[in-house]
């Protein structure tokens, strides 16, 4: 049986402030397979955040395992959960996501130059990535002259240009209307199928979650319900 | 090199900042620039004055001469000492003389006097004293071989001020009485006048004459012996070299002792000294300048963007690329100001050098310092040395006040970090 590509085990997550401690994930179990476009939708403080935190490898659980195709992330030392970081994951924010001094070409292309990828292939690359996702005019604009929307698309052009197994977006269109939200879902969901990339992302818009293939509902810090969706998209 | 085209982009985005600490290190540093090239002029200017007027670069004395300056401390075989001298580069001319206490008078009036006996022949290629340039009135001293007869009163050439005091001109007669060595009784001897000079130092023009080194050894008894044996170099910066290989050379000499000028003129040398001093304060303070405003202007930039360097360790950034990257930021940051200052100040060294301030415009009458008047201009010299050593301060000090912010980068924690609106 293929491993899954990512399984929580008995996850807990609690922050402490001052004297309390408070239940930010309380034993989160799932697992996320190849290809899958899921959505964690709750209300504010249900922990979301906290969940891709842990699973991007950027925090780590209070108790329980998170496994990556099988390996214990817990086992892994800085260097290679950066090294995860850089070369498994892709990453997006949900706001201020991109390096300011750089164009939005270039913002794409620090990821790879990171990865060491040569400079043929890293202008193949983005070029083709910007073309699909509609960024090609913008390639030399730096982020404080574009739109959230056109950010966070760079922002996106980022996350899968280097080649990632897995992308994490946190609330990715919390600060666009709702139509440019409808666009990045769309194209989130046409780069999963053209490149097999998986995608978790939260968001607690209802017309992004209506999108998703499977939707993973929190609510205080645990899976309230867990559901595929195949009409979606 | 990621890092130096962020850090780049970095410089040129923060402009302001940028800007303000670029012209903070930049003047600072062309301050000391000029500031260091005038006085390293000055320094080597009095040094050459110094050595021109005096002893010459290196000396060879009889041992304890310096200490106790009495004809008891002798050199006994000079010509042997010259010979050895003549062999050694940059050696440009050697001159024997005989320097002594004593007393002049003219009539009523007398003086103390230091007397050196010198060399006609040699000592105007040696000592500034004796060239046409600082004579008032009169020629120089001749070699008894061309006096109009053969006991005649020896050549004197003597300061303006002392003329004054004696109220003598050229052609005048003069008595000098000194002690003899190894003798009860004190030793007259007459002169006359042949020429007056003016150096600006006041010790040289009030109280220094010169005679025939023939003269001054018959009239102390010293039977070919002198006092100093000194060694006028093509380069004042050759002299710990030519020190050392003299010592070398007259080993086997243990009445004999070889001093740069820096000990034989140790009051000049002093004075430089404390000069230096007061540049060294200058140094310091540029370079805590230039600490200050990096470790300030990069530890800003780092807190500043916290957030973005939050996303950067998120994406995959290992913590030494962001420490470099830091580091690189500060290295962009020197470059660029350390540039400026030093085209900015190597352009008024340029000027300096070339044109000089004049300084007498300034102060009327000229600088005086350590007993030697600044006429004219002032100019500047540096050496390449000084330059590599404060480009190797400057990058060392940008690093090491670079290192805290830098590390303070790397301890971020992502999701912290981002937080941090
Ligand atoms: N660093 C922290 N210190 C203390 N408590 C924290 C911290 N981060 C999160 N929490 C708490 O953990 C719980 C889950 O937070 P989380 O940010 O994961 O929620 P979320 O679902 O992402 O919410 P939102 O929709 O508002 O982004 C909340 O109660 C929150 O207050
Ligand atoms: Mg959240």
């Amino acid at each position: 049986m293929p491993k899954s590509l990512i399984e929580a085990q008995g996850l807990c997550k609690s922050y402490q402030q001052g004297a309390i401690t408070v239940p930010a994930l309380q034993d989160v179990n799932l697992s996320i397979e190849h290809g899958e476009f899921a959505v964690l939708a709750g209300p504010s403080g249900s922990g979301k955040t906290t969940l891709l935190n842990l699973i991007g490898g950027l925090d780590t659980p209070t108790k329980g395992k998170l496994l990556l195709e099988g390996k214990d992330m817990s086992t892994l030392s800085g260097r290679q959960l950066s090294d995860l970081r850089l070369h498994k994951f892709g990453f997006v924010f949900q706001a201020y996501n991109l390096v300011p001094v750089l164009t939005a070409y270039e913002n794409a292309e620090y990821v790879l130059l990171l990865q060491g990828i040569k400079a043929e292939e890293r202008q193949r690359r983005i070029g083709e990535i910007f073309e699909e996702i509609g960024l090609a005019d913008l390639a030399s604009r730096r982020p404080s002259e574009m739109s959230g929307g056109q950010q966070q698309r760079v922002a996106v052009a980022r996350a899968i240009a280097g080649r990632p197994a897995l992308v994490l977006a946190d609330e990715p269109t919390a600060n666009l209307d709702s139509k440019t939200s409808a666009d990045l879902i769309e194209m989130m969901h046409r780069l999963k199928t053209d490149h097999g990339v998986t995608f978790i992302f939260s968001s607690h818009d209802p017309r992004v979650i209506d999108r998703a293939e499977r939707l993973i509902q929190l609510e205080d810090g645990r899976v309230v319900s867990d559901e595929k969706r195949a009409n979606a998209a | 090199m990621l890092a130096l085209k962020l850090a780049w982009r970095s410089f040129i985005r923060h402009r302001r900042r940028s800007a303000i600490t670029t012209i903070a290190i930049s003047l600072g540093f062309a301050m000391l620039i000029s500031v260091t090239g005038i006085a390293i002029n000055g320094h080597d200017r009095m040094a050459n004055l110094g050595v021109r007027l005096g002893s010459g670069h290196v000396v060879v004395q009889g041992k304890g001469f310096q200490q106790e300056q009495t004809l008891n401390f002798l050199v006994d075989d000079p010509e042997r000492v010259e010979a050895v001298a003549r062999t050694i580069p940059d050696v440009q001319n050697v001159a024997q003389r005989v320097y002594t206490g004593g007393l002049i008078s003219s009539g009523e009036l007398n003086s103390a006097t230091m007397i050196a006996g010198v060399v006609p022949d040699i000592e105007p290629q040696v000592s500034d004293i004796a060239s046409p340039s600082h004579r008032t009135s009169g020629g120089y001293l001749r070699p008894r071989s061309q006096l109009e007869f053969n006991n005649a009163p020896g050549d004197i050439y003597l300061g303006d001020t002392l003329a004054r005091t004696l109220d003598v001109e050229v052609e005048d007669r003069v008595v000098l009485t000194a002690s003899p060595a190894n003798a009860e009784r004190p030793a007259s001897a007459a002169f006359r006048v042949r020429g007056i000079f003016h150096t600006g130092v006041s010790e040289l023009d009030g109280f220094y004459v010169q005679i025939a080194l023939g003269d001054a050894q018959e009239m102390l008894g010293l039977d070919g012996k002198v006092t100093q044996v000194a060694l006028l170099l093509n380069d004042l910066r050759a002299t710990a070299r030519v020190t050392k290989e003299m010592r070398a050379a007259l080993d086997d000499q243990d009445d004999l002792e070889v001093l740069p000028w820096q000990v034989a003129l140790s009051e000049l040398y002093d004075a430089i000294v404390l000069d230096s001093i007061g540049n060294y304060l200058l140094h310091t303070i540029v370079f805590l300048i230039v600490a200050i405003g990096i470790f300030n202007t990069i530890l800003m930039s780092v807190l500043e963007r916290t957030r973005e360097f939050g996303v950067m360790i998120a994406i995959g950034t290992s913590r030494q690329q962001l420490f470099a990257q830091v580091i690189a930021e500060a290295v962009v940051l020197a470059v660029v100001a350390y540039s400026v200052g030093l085209a900015i100040g190597l352009s008024l060294h340029y000027w300096m050098s070339t044109t000089g301030l004049d300084v007498g415009a300034l102060y009327g009458d000229g600088l005086e310092f350590a007993g030697i008047s600044f006429n004219g201009r002032i100019y500047s010299t540096l050496y390449p040395a000084q330059v590599a050593q404060w480009t190797a301060i400057v990058f060392g000090l940008v690093i090491l006040s670079s290192l805290y912010p830098a590390f303070r980068a790397t301890r971020l924690k992502p999701v912290e970090a981002m937080r941090h609106a």
